[in-house]
């Protein structure tokens, strides 16, 4: 699967890798010492933002190579949060008559439509993270742009797609999460599943087997730009790839697509961008330290010297991560950007000028 | 009847045409550029020897022009292609204007063209001017201008990034085989003229196969230094080039910076080998080489004949060899057919 063994020890991976800066961290070292000594020990330092795999000359995909490492050898020392969201996706594997995930959002829906919404599991993070932002908003405005475009949704109360169980090396957590949301999924009928998180639909699309459409909120809202009539005045953003979204789904067109629909926006690129595009520094709650801290300060400086005063991602983590940095107390610096997610950004705006005048 | 169609006029397909002629074979010789010489013309120096290339050619040239029974169509391809042998009747196009020859045996040396390094973008060809290719270097040693393109000044460093697009799925999986020594060449010839300057070379694996072993020790008495790395991007800070890579001997990560960095590209088939495979019915390899498909150098059709670097890369010295071996295959061939020489 993660063709290893094609390594021939060339060590472009660890120029590229992010933690390199931060750490000793040497892809290369790590396939090595798996393939000589057949070392277990998972990767924690690993971001799994595939910006290796992308440019390796073999294919390796390291990141499989990760996640296999990782399966059934878990770090609770090397999961943020005392690896709370875990625990509570353990908690309703435990109890077959626990649903979903809530769903009391704001908006249109329509317990018939083809096209189902699954907010994604952001509403525990509102529960738990004390960071100044609001992620109930991301359900609601990604409701309300739909009802713009003219989709009522069907709203679907999934568990957790699991995707931060997989990453972590919970592979029987997952296996359940699985099974449970494929089968609602299934009884539910929809031909249409939208997510608005790059993890839910990186999950969907590639960790089950569902025979329906998954699909981001931004690729729907890019089929439909004409009918979201946004307009701002000289607002000045820039947008961030995560890379569930980017490197493992490839799609890097339909947020921006979205973006350039808006009157008066002016789009403005980071320097590594699209496949190039810089981790914002965590995944799946796994090594968020010190090291992790350097990475988010880079990306935020990046942001910033684009010129933007708004940095749009379409990932509730990068979102989350971003923010929290922005939040430390006591503060790192003062960093004059706004972080926000897409939807949030798209629904907020009505009209109503943004900073970055 | 015994006439030779040679399609190439590179170090290959002169060195086809002459053994040719020499055993009394009337040679067509066709070349697509308005000069014989093919990759030759790019080169200062050629290894093992250290000849300089325009030596080589011009003898070439000369012993070509000796010879009455060689024709020479420059500006020319091959336009149209029909029979077998020992009767081929192609037709070939001159500007525009069109022959009509009839020949016993075809010999393709279509060489080869060069990777543009352009496609690995995180090495900044083209969009950095000090950021060059091993044949915009050769160019330079053979004008005897060593200099960075940015500000004309004498570099007093120069890295020599290997494999660029070869041995790599992303780009060409195979080895391009002449890239190590054809480096390996100019860092001595670049050391022994210029001893203060550094010289690095950053590879994979030195690929010197046989006697060019030596080649790689003489470099390392000069001082060149070698680090085993592929570089992962290389980008310009304060006029200066710098490499970003992992040493995977030492297992560090480091940046360096260098005045100069030359990317070591190699061999890829040349525009016509598709085409002509397609007209002539030939098998092409996967990586889009010409195939030989009864050794040494037979084709799927009895009669035509590859040569040199159109069958895989190979170096000035190797696609000779194999110039000459073609000219004796095809020697063979007609006589078994019956076909007189001359």
């Amino acid at each position: 699967m993660s063709k290893v063994d094609n390594c021939y020890q060339c060590g472009l991976c660890t120029g590229f890798c992010p933690k390199r800066r931060v750490s000793k961290y040497s892809p290369r070292l790590r396939i090595n010492e798996f393939l000589l000594n057949k070392q277990k020990e998972a990767s924690w330092e690993c971001l799994t933002c595939g910006l290796c795999s992308q440019h390796c000359p073999q294919t390796v995909d390291y990141l499989s190579f990760v996640r296999e490492l990782r399966a059934g050898s878990v770090d609770e020392e090397a999961i943020a949060h005392k690896s709370v969201f875990t625990l509570l996706c353990e908690i309703m594997n435990c109890y077959p008559e626990a649903k979903g995930v809530p769903v009391d959002f704001e908006g249109e829906t329509d317990e018939n439509s083809e096209i189902a919404y699954f907010p994604g599991c952001i509403d525990f993070f509102d529960c738990f993270l004390d960071i100044g932002v609001n992620f109930h908003e991301i359900g609601d405005s990604s409701i309300k742009l739909l009802n713009k475009i003219g989709i009522k949704p069907k709203l679907l109360s999934l568990r957790c797609c699991g995707h931060d169980a997989l990453w972590q090396g919970h592979k029987e957590i997952f296996d359940e999460l699985r099974r449970y949301n494929t089968e609602k999924i299934e009884r539910s009928g929809v031909k249409t599943l939208v997510t608005s998180c790059a993890e839910c639909f990186r999950t969907f699309s590639k960790d089950y087997e569902l025979d329906i459409e998954v699909m981001h909120l931004s690729q729907i809202l890019e089929k439909n730009t004409d009918k979201l009539n946004l307009e701002t005045k000289n607002c000045k953003v820039t947008y961030h790839d995560p890379c569930r979204l980017g490197r493992h789904m490839e799609v890097y067109d339909a947020p921006r697509n979205v973006l350039q629909a808006v009157k008066g926006l002016t789009l403005k690129e980071f320097d590594e961008t699209r496949e190039d595009s810089q981790c914002c520094g965590v995944s799946a709650w796994v090594s968020c330290n010190t090291k992790a801290k350097v990475l988010m300060v880079e990306k935020l400086d990046s942001a910033i010297g684009t010129g933007a005063g708004v940095l749009i991602t379409t990932c509730p983590k990068c979102y989350a991560h971003l923010n929290c940095l922005k939040n430390e107390k006591p503060p790192i610096k003062d960093f004059d950007i706004d972080v926000v997610d897409l939807a949030i950004f798209l629904s907020s705006m009505d009209g109503e000028a943004k900073k970055g005048d | 009847m015994g006439k030779v169609l040679v399609v190439g006029g590179g170090i290959a397909g002169m060195q086809t045409s002459l053994d040719l002629a020499a055993m009394d074979h009337p040679v067509y010789l066709i070349e697509k550029e308005k000069n014989l010489g093919g990759n030759l013309r790019n080169l200062y120096r050629v290894f093992p020897t250290n000849e300089k290339a325009e030596t080589v050619l011009a003898g070439y040239l000369e012993k070509i022009e000796a010879w009455n029974n060689i024709t020479v169509y420059t500006n020319s391809t091959v336009f149209d292609f029909k029979g077998k042998a020992p009767a081929f009747k192609v037709t070939i196009n001159t500007k525009g204007k069109r022959h009509k020859l009839s020949v016993g045996a075809i010999v393709l040396a279509t060489g080869f063209s060069l990777y543009d390094p352009a496609e690995k973008k995180e090495y900044g060809y083209g969009r950095y001017k000090d950021v060059i290719s091993a044949v915009d270097l050769e160019k330079m040693l053979k004008d005897g201008k060593l200099e960075r393109p940015s500000d004309s000044k004498k570099p007093e460093s120069i890295v020599s990034v290997q494999c660029v697009g070869f041995r790599d799925i992303r780009a060409n999986e195979y080895c391009s085989s002449f890239c190590c020594m054809s480096a390996l060449k100019n860092a001595v010839l670049i050391k022994k003229e210029h001893p203060e300057i550094e010289v690095t070379v950053m590879y994979m694996d030195i690929r010197t196969p046989s006697l060019y072993e030596q080649m790689y020790s003489d470099a390392r008495n000069l001082g060149v230094r070698f680090i085993r790395s592929r570089p992962a991007e290389i980008f310009e800070k304060n006029n200066k080039l710098v490499l970003n890579f992992e040493n995977t001997l030492t297992g560090k990560t480091r940046t360096m910076e260098s005045d100069l960095v030359v990317l070591s590209i190699g061999a890829i088939p040349s525009s016509e080998t598709e085409e002509l495979g397609k007209m002539m019915g030939l098998t092409l390899s996967k990586t889009g080489f010409f195939k030989v498909v009864s050794a040494p150098l037979g084709t799927d059709v009895n009669g035509i004949f590859v040569a040199g670097a159109n069958c895989g890369p190979k170096d000035t010295s190797y696609s000779l060899s194999q110039g000459s071996a073609a000219a004796a295959q095809v020697n063979k061939t007609l006589r078994d057919l019956n076909v007189k020489g001359g």
